[in-house]
């Protein structure tokens, strides 16, 4: 009976979503403002891409891709509004359902432990006061954002674009605090394990390694803060760790142990998840098996065209600026290209301010549409090792590693 | 078998959360105080989920489900095969075309 009538509300709302859907969708996701408050769902550019939209914790209304554990996708329109993604926007993603929904910051601690001379326990507050502070702008991206855009279709998150975000993070190298507790000669990587948990027993923990030449590298930060503020809880809140240039996988949320190995790790979600085609694409056919596999690690170059959505109409006649977003692994952006005729010609756009090599930098361009006139829109990427973005999507099973040339589709009335 | 699904899954999923209370914390004091949330509910399975298939809900909301693309019953039957297999889905494999019959009808592509 009961589960009767629960499955006909559930039909119910979700017929309602798909109404909302298909009278607000395309046009929520750069909308914002007052259409935003009324839409419950969006559409995103995808077989079943509606998502609702809506509030969890220290957030405002994201686009849900799941429940449990929670996954929410930053509307584009955000990446449009200022170069640094506020926390409330930030992008949201857990593997397992077991995420602690209470952390009291004074009693949470990190331990750093295993091939170590000695042990060690610390605080959030201990750390932020007795090491160095370290502040950088750093974007942290989903090793499978846009997956949701592969062709032929994969199975996992269906994000389409907005599982990113450019963050300013304050913390301590991790650097610091491993020789505080001193490296065992035989120390080979180091493995980092987050406060989420799997709700059943034989569910691999989820956890993260690094090779120890990555561990101690300079910018590689267990941090405190995200922009001025502690990190909202969906975030990771109290602790995260920040490996700048590298995919989010491995930015461990709620980091509370830190554990140094001597052998190369073989749990789970460091040696037989993330990983990606061992060729110089990270890519390969459908259907192709038997293809050595490598762990996924330093970001592609891309870029974004934020000012303006995909089938959105633009005033015709007077010159359009152009805005958008552009980043990379860590190398920093060198130039961005603008193209409004689908790619046969190009012109340079002007950069904006450098927030450093790790962020999101802002581009703009021009152009003067023509009443009645259609335009693709374009943006190419290339950082400052000459690597740009691809003209053909790269295709794998996993649906990591995007940065095909975006198209956006706009007509001048 | 039905009841301890719904009871690993859905009051698992659903009691995540407890008390609602998101203390707004100064922002340059950088106390760490202590921070608790409440979630909203999570997403039922969808459609009519045979009694087995309960066991889909304890890991994860049914929106995993509804949020991929269409697939085929061969790719659903993997997915599930998958759920055994990798991260110790307690079904048995007897189950596993009861739970693809399911899928095929909430969320399938023909071919
Ligand atoms: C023991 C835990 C567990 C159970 C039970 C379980 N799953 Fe999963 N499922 C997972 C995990 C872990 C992931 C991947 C999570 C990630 O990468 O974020 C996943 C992912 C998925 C996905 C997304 C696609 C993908 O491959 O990542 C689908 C669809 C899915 N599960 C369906 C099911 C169905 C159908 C059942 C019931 C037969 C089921 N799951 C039961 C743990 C489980």
């Amino acid at each position: 009976m009961k589960r009767d009538k629960d499955k006909e509300a559930v039909d119910q709302s979700r017929r309602a979503l798909l109404r909302t859907g298909a009278l607000f969708g395309g046009l929520m996701l750069l909308g914002g403002g007052a259409g935003n408050a009324l839409a419950t769902t969006v559409r995103l550019p995808m077989a079943n891409g509606e998502r609702p939209l809506a509030r969890y914790p220290q957030k405002r209304a994201l686009l849900v891709l799941t429940s449990r554990p929670v996954q929410l996708e930053t509307p584009m329109a955000v990446f449009n509004q200022g170069v640094i993604t506020p926390n409330d926007a930030f992008f949201v993603r857990w593997h397992l359902a077991n995420v602690p929904t209470r952390i009291d910051g004074r009693r949470f601690t990190i331990r750093i432990h295993g091939r170590v001379k000695q042990p060690l326990e610390l605080t959030p507050a201990q750390l932020a006061s007795d090491f160095e502070p370290v502040e950088l702008t750093a974007v942290c991206q989903c090793s499978g954002n846009s997956r949701g855009l592969f062709e032929p279709r994969v199975a996992g998150g269906q994000w389409a674009n907005g599982a990113m975000g450019n963050a300013h993070w304050k913390g301590v190298r991790l650097r610091e605090v491993l020789d505080k507790a001193g490296l065992r000669a035989d120390a080979v990587q180091v493995r980092f394990n987050g406060a989420e948990g799997p709700t059943l027993p034989q569910i691999p923990d989820f956890m993260k390694s690094l090779d120890l030449d990555m561990a101690r590298s300079e910018d590689v930060l267990i941090a405190y803060a995200m922009n001025g503020a502690p990190l909202p809880l969906l975030n990771g809140y109290p602790l995260r760790l920040v490996v700048p240039g590298w995919y989010a996988t491995y930015w461990v949320k709620m980091l509370d142990e830190i554990e140094v190995l001597n052998h190369a790790d073989q749990s789970f979600w460091t040696a037989k998840a993330y990983r990606v085609p061992a060729n110089a694409c990270g890519c390969l056919k459908p259907g192709e098996k038997n293809v050595p596999l490598v762990p996924i690690s330093r970001m592609n170059v891309r870029s974004f065209i934020t000012s303006v959505a995909d089938g959105a109409q633009i005033p015709a006649g007077r010159k359009l600026e152009v805005r958008g977003i552009a980043f990379d692994g860590g190398f920093g952006i060198k130039r961005v290209l603008f193209s409004s005729d689908g790619g046969r010609h190009w012109l340079e756009a002007r950069l904006g301010k450098d927030h450093g090599k790790y962020s999101f930098r802002e581009w703009q361009a021009s152009f003067r549409p023509h009443k009645g006139q259609s335009y693709s829109l374009l943006a190419l990427a290339i950082n400052t090792i000459g690597e740009s973005q691809r003209f053909t999507p790269r295709w794998n099973p996993t649906g990591y590693l995007r940065n095909v040339v975006e198209t956006v589709k706009v007509s001048a009335v | 078998m039905q009841h301890i699904g719904n009871r690993l899954g859905y009051r698992l999923a659903s009691s995540i959360g407890c008390v609602f209370l998101a203390l707004p914390i100064p922002a340059f004091a950088l106390a760490f105080g202590a921070v608790t949330v409440k979630l909203p509910p999570a997403a039922e399975l969808p459609g009519q989920p045979p009694s087995v298939a309960q066991a889909c809900g304890i890991c994860h909301s049914g929106d995993y489900i509804t949020t991929q693309p269409p697939l085929t019953q061969q790719q659903w039957k993997s997915v599930a095969t998958t759920m055994v297999n990798r991260y110790g889905c307690p079904i048995s494999t007897q189950d596993i075309p009861i739970i693809t019959k399911w899928l095929v009808k909430v969320n399938g592509k023909n071919r």
